[in-house]
């Protein structure tokens, strides 16, 4: 297990990084208040788009 | 590599810039599939009233049709790879712009083209179609159909609201999944036409070196025996003629395939001449094996004594009846005056149709040659 660590430069995934952030974005976001649905579902849409969008840049590499 | 309308010719319609009115792309599918043109036109110009989804379907036409001009060949491994991440890359690019939109506070009638134009974009951007000036076009058209048709969708959909999800749904669909579907599918077959070329090819040459080469090699040997070279020569032809067409009719267990090994026997041991022509044929029972033992017999006789060159053999074959014919056109003999030990005429021939229910008739005379006829 050691060998295969996890923050090896071959195990980088750009888009788990993105979805990661996106997700604790969200978290912070919730957890600081005033989040409505108006304002949740253009987040949303952006946010998988983000995700979708560094997945395929990097997968392009 | 390259591999000429490889694509075509298997399943993708190619631009008809002969009898075009715009691209060729309506001639194009019409000759492909065998419709009338006018057919085809007729379908874009609905599809372009239907909010435009004509346009762009005539751009993505356009875009991956194959062309005559064309001819490399993608390897498909990296079109695939290309796919997955340009459909990503898309509907991410298309889902911020969207996302954006939606924050700034626009109506879906905003919204909607704004997601759609950005990610059809997106795709020429990144997919490097627009490096030709086809490309521009096709993506031009592309865009500005889907922009139309992600306008018209909000009016869609309030005529008929199951419509909306069904349309947006097949319209990214085509749009994102289309060229590399299309070039998926062009690439794979060109590059199977290609392999299969290559084992021909290999296999072509392997028969040549077997065969010819070898034919070749032993006629150089039996240069001062013309007998022997034109023997050599003539087997190779018939194996050569039988390759080429894919007659393995001396394989089969049939009166002609009987007939024909009779005959390359025979002139590979005597180096005479003998050519089989069969209509029709039947399974080799008693009674037809009786028979071509028989002409096997006549057609070695005329080898063996006529002198001739030649030997033709005809044979007609049928459920309810059989008939060989041996003809030579050598010495001949006096049938009469054939003696009583000598039974490969008497026994081999008519006493071995005889005893199958058949008959064998034997005409001859010397000087002109021979003709048996065996019938069953």
């Amino acid at each position: 297990m050691g060998s295969h660590a996890v923050s090896r430069a071959s195990n980088f995934s750009p888009a788990s990084l993105a979805a990661g952030i996106v997700l604790v974005a969200f978290g912070v976001w919730i957890l600081v208040g005033d989040v409505t649905f108006d304002a949740l579902f253009p987040a949303l849409i952006g946010g998988a788009g983000l995700i979708l969008l560094i997945s395929g840049l990097a997968r392009r590499r | 590599m390259s591999a000429p309308m490889a694509a075509a010719a298997a399943g993708i319609p190619a631009l008809d810039s002969e009898h075009r009115k715009l691209a060729g792309v309506c001639a194009g599918i019409a000759g492909h599939y065998r419709i009338d043109v006018k057919y085809v036109r007729i379908a874009f110009v609905l599809l372009t009233l239907l909010g435009g989804i004509g346009v762009a379907l005539y751009g993505l036409a356009y875009l991956t049709m194959t062309s005559p001009t064309i001819d490399e060949v993608a390897d498909p491994t990296a079109v695939l790879h290309e796919a997955g991440a340009s459909w990503r890359e898309a509907v991410g690019a298309g889902a911020v712009a969207a996302a954006v939109a939606l924050v700034a506070g626009a109506g879906w009638q905003v919204i909607l083209p704004v997601g759609v134009g950005v990610a059809a974009g997106m795709v020429v951007l990144r997919s490097g179609i627009a490096q030709t000036r086809r490309g521009r076009v096709g993506a031009a058209l592309m865009i500005v159909g889907a922009v139309l048709v992600a306008q018209a969708l909000p009016a869609l959909s309030q005529v008929q609201s199951f419509a909306f999800p069904v349309i947006v749904l097949l319209a990214g669909s085509v749009m994102l999944f289309g060229p590399w579907w299309l070039r998926m599918a062009q690439a794979l077959t060109a590059e199977r036409t290609a392999r299969i070329r290559a084992q021909e090819r290999a296999e072509v040459a392997a028969h040549l070196h077997d065969s010819v080469l070898q034919t070749l090699a032993l006629i150089q040997r039996r240069a001062d025996d013309p007998t022997e070279v034109a023997q050599l020569a003539r087997r190779q032809e018939r194996d050569l003629r039988a390759w080429l067409n894919a007659d393995e009719t001396a394989a089969a267990d049939t009166l002609h395939g009987a007939l024909v090994r009779a005959a390359r026997e025979i002139e590979e041991g005597h180096g005479v001449e003998v050519e089989v022509v069969c209509v029709g044929d039947r399974p080799l029972g008693d009674d037809t094996a009786a028979l071509a033992a028989a002409a096997r017999e006549a057609i070695l006789n005329a080898a063996k004594f006529a002198g001739a060159g030649r030997i033709d053999v005809y044979a007609e074959a049928s459920d309810e009846r059989a008939e060989v014919f041996v003809r030579d056109r050598g010495a001949g003999f006096d049938v009469g005056a054939v003696p009583a030990d000598r039974r490969g005429v008497r026994e081999s021939i008519v006493g071995r149709m005889q005893r199958h229910g058949g008959r064998a008739e034997v005409r001859s005379q010397p000087g002109g040659g021979t003709e048996v006829e065996l019938s069953l």
